[in-house]
């Protein structure tokens, strides 16, 4: 895995964005809510590397706190949806029968809904969502399609010789579901997790970008392009490395899940 | 005296990963005979089968030439090139051990069957039609309309067998090379259908290679035999005189078929 | 739900007609019997019945994503073909490459950076809304013409989004066709190359892509939300968007409903779709 392509080129990716948002203090001295009204909507320069925005605050110092609050979404929410899937879908594949048909059904009606209005809906039902708030809903809509995984490997798996072995031996079910059958099933689901990972980042921006998510003076990816399509034509930079950065880090997880995907199946 | 039509040279064929599947292949095939091809699982046969037109997937590699009607084929080229392949392929006939594995599940016979009129030999539909009907007939399937329209999963495996024969007698071959045709098959159905690929052989005169593991089918059906292990040509004879063979492996394989036919 | 301030006589009235006061199970029940025929109640911004405010924008909504369907369909079919045949190559690199971009772009950027290039900057296609002002004057061709100008760029972004995963789909279904056993029979009856391809390997790989195709209106509609929101578009995502900025909830129950019906809708189609596709599904074995 470690040696393929696709999969460093991500890592490197989301290890740089990472890094940089991480010691944002370190890479820059502006605050990012700093407001400074002198120094509106300035183009990029030696001094404010990436440009100012309307209320003059430094676009770069935003960038890197905001991407922590949107790579924090992204990660919390995916940890929720797996978390949440894995558990729902081992105790379906592994017991079967009624508790089986249960969360089955359960994730077809979830399932019937387009996932942007779920959440959307869920949004308008918080009245004022907070961070953690939109961490959790977006976990919550998204744990189906792990869930579905893990079912499907598990009762792939449990025909599988090694399984019906341990399980004679007299290993307690718990046992065998943690020590032989996830660890085998893992992959898929690692798959699944980078590219939903990306999917709740955007999520997270489209959210912003539509003022339903991160609000300010709090800085997200998503909500400075919304500043951006306020001054549409004047302050190009604005519009311009959001993007990018939103573009890049979805882009490296991209490449991160395409690249366990190859390897798996060598 | 019988003249060669097909002459293959030192074929070989490696895997990506630099394994032989078959080394230093030398085979020749006489007008009007049967040759079969014998060896047990894994010996390479359908590889070879494969091998002689260039109909290997690309991740094979794969050497060697053969003479065809006099004409000089290297193999490797021959997978790039598709005219000569074509017109290579419009005068050998295949057929498979798995029919409906080979039948394309979304078109029904009659576009599987006249396709090879309309392409290979310029006739029109309905001209493609009626030969059709007439080939399906004579492979011995019954209701021949009726199952004209029908599709690959409709059709029972013996049927599917009797399809694939018709197709591969519908380009009118010099040569028909048939990769374990009956393997699948029932017991039963298994001796129809080799009793009409040996008629239809009769009857129109073109040579086989047929290729088995079954050694009590080689004497029935062929003059002559080659045997393939572990990818290599190891013996080569007459039909008539298998027991006169001093190699001890065919002797294990002989007392095998022989051993199951008593059992039978 | 309720704002605070207001005086407890109204409260009251509020309650009773909304039918709070009813136990629990009763509202429920209630409410269902509603829903199924459709009965979304009246939107909490300006009293109409939420069926006439969705019914009005559904057409809109629809129209946009099938042209992209459509428009996705014909691209991504040359586009995965050519991937499949020349697997390997440098043109399937440089597919693989746009794919991923295009799976990696956020569709409300593009939106931002095609609306600042082209309606602002250059000022090629208006910048929102669905018509001019002038559009009541124009003659039926110029109203056409109109109409399309506005659409351009919405149509445009919906479709970047979902093409790259499609062609991706059919790229991958063609080269599991063409590694097929009947491709192997198809060459050996000397067949030419276009015939197998499209005749052969296509029609094979053609059958899961109707699944996907069906399966994508969700993800489609969800995508409405963000552009007609950006171009300002009276269509159903626009009408969504603003529900929720004004917490109308009857309004985002019944746009939930209808969007879980057009989700289902798209499923049943697909399967519709692929049992008469397939002749395996749509012939029984062994039967005429």
């Amino acid at each position: 895995m470690f040696r393929n392509p696709i999969f460093l080129s991500g890592f490197f990716i989301i290890f740089f964005i990472a890094f940089v948002c991480v010691f944002a203090p370190f890479i820059t001295s502006y605050n990012p809510n700093a407001i400074d009204l002198k120094e509106a909507l300035l183009s990029p320069s030696s001094r404010h590397l990436l440009g100012t925005d309307t209320l003059g605050r430094d676009l770069l110092a935003r960038l890197l706190y905001g991407g922590r609050v949107s790579l924090a979404v992204g990660f919390v929410a995916v940890g929720i949806s797996v978390l949440i899937g894995v558990a729902l879908g081992s105790i379906a594949g592994f017991y079967g029968g009624v508790i089986d048909e249960v969360i089955s059904r359960f994730i077809d009606i979830m399932l019937c809904f387009p996932s942007f209005f779920l959440i959307l809906s869920l949004v308008a039902l918080a009245r004022h969502p907070s961070l953690y708030i939109i961490m959790a809903i977006i976990g919550f809509t998204s744990w189906m399609s792990p869930a579905r995984l893990i079912r499907a490997e598990i009762l792939s798996l449990r025909q599988r010789n090694f399984v019906i072995a341990a399980l004679s031996c007299g290993l307690s079910q718990r046992r065998v579901i943690m020590r032989h059958i996830i660890p085998n099933a893992w992959g898929p689901v690692m798959v699944n997790a980078t590219l939903s990972m990306a999917v709740a980042v955007l999520i997270e921006s489209s959210l912003s970008f539509l003022g339903l998510g991160v609000q300010p003076p709090q800085a997200s990816w998503g909500n400075i392009l919304l500043e951006a399509k306020e001054c549409l034509g004047v302050g190009w930079w604005m519009s311009v490395f959001p993007g990018l950065a939103i573009f890049f880090t979805v882009l490296g997880l991209n490449l991160i899940g395409e690249g366990i995907r190859e390897s798996l199946h060598k | 005296m019988k003249e060669e039509i097909l002459s293959a040279k030192n074929i070989e064929v490696l895997t990506a990963a630099k394994k032989f599947i078959l080394k230093g292949i030398d085979l020749q095939i006489f007008s009007g005979e049967v040759l079969s091809l014998a060896g047990e699982s894994g010996s390479g046969k359908s590889t070879l089968a494969l091998a002689l037109t260039g109909l290997l997937p690309a991740s094979l590699k794969l050497g060697g030439e053969i003479i065809w009607q006099k004409r000089r084929f290297d193999l490797a080229a021959l997978r790039k090139d598709t005219l000569s392949s074509r017109m290579l392929h419009g005068q050998i006939s295949y057929i498979f051990q798995e029919p409906s594995s080979f039948l394309n599940p979304t078109l029904n016979i009659a576009a599987q069957l006249t396709e090879v009129f309309i392409y290979n030999q310029k006739k029109t539909y309905p001209q493609a039609l009626d030969l059709s009907r007439g080939l399906l007939e004579l492979v011995g399937i019954k209701e021949a309309e009726k199952k004209l329209y029908s599709f690959p999963h409709q059709l029972s495996g013996g049927e599917a067998q009797r399809v694939m024969i018709a197709m591969a007698l519908a380009q009118r071959p010099k040569l028909l090379i048939a990769d374990e045709p009956t393997s699948n098959l029932d017991v039963t159905i298994e001796m129809e259908i080799l009793s009409l690929i040996k008629n239809m052989q009769q009857r129109f005169g073109f040579a086989v290679l047929f290729i088995t593991h079954d050694l009590s089918l080689v004497r029935y059906f062929s003059q002559r035999v080659v045997f393939l292990k572990a990818g290599r040509i190891v013996e080569e004879s007459d039909t008539a005189h298998l027991k006169d063979i001093s190699n001890p492996y065919i002797q294990s394989l002989l007392e095998a078929a022989e051993a199951l036919q008593d059992y039978e | 739900m309720f704002n605070p301030k207001v005086s407890l006589e109204v409260k009251a009235k509020l309650t009773k007609i909304y039918g709070l006061d009813k136990p629990l199970i009763q509202q429920y029940l209630d409410w269902l019997r509603r829903i199924v025929r459709f009965d979304f109640g009246v939107s909490l911004l300006d009293g109409r019945r939420v069926i006439d405010k969705i019914k009005e924008r559904i057409p809109l909504t629809l129209f946009i994503n099938l042209t992209s369907l459509f428009i996705i369909f014909l691209i991504a079919l040359p586009l995965g073909i050519i991937g499949a045949l020349k697997k390997g190559s440098g043109l399937d690199r440089a597919i693989t490459v746009f794919v991923f971009v295009g799976f990696s772009f956020p569709s409300f950027w593009l939106a931002l950076l095609l609306m600042q290039a082209l309606a602002v900057h250059w000022q090629i296609v208006p910048v929102s809304g669905l018509v001019s002002v002038d559009f009541p004057y124009y003659s039926w061709a110029g109203k056409v013409w109109d109409l399309a100008r506005h659409l351009v760029l919405p149509i445009f972004v919906s479709t970047f989004g979902a093409l790259a995963g499609i062609s991706r789909y059919v790229r991958e279904e063609m080269h599991t066709a063409l590694s097929s056993k009947f491709i192997i029979l198809a060459r050996a009856k000397g067949l030419p190359q276009r015939l197998i391809l499209l005749r052969h390997a296509l029609r094979n790989a053609l059958l899961p892509v109707i699944t996907i195709l069906g399966l994508s209106v969700p993800g489609l509609l969800g995508g409405s939300v963000i552009f007609e929101t950006i171009f300002s578009l009276p269509g159903m995502g626009r009408l969504f968007y603003e529900g929720v900025m004004a917490r109308d909830y009857p309004l985002i129950m019944g746009l939930l409903v209808i969007g879980a019906v057009l989700t289902l809708l798209g499923n049943l189609l697909a399967d519709i779709g692929y049992a008469l596709a397939d002749p395996r599904i749509r012939y029984e074995a062994g039967e005429k």
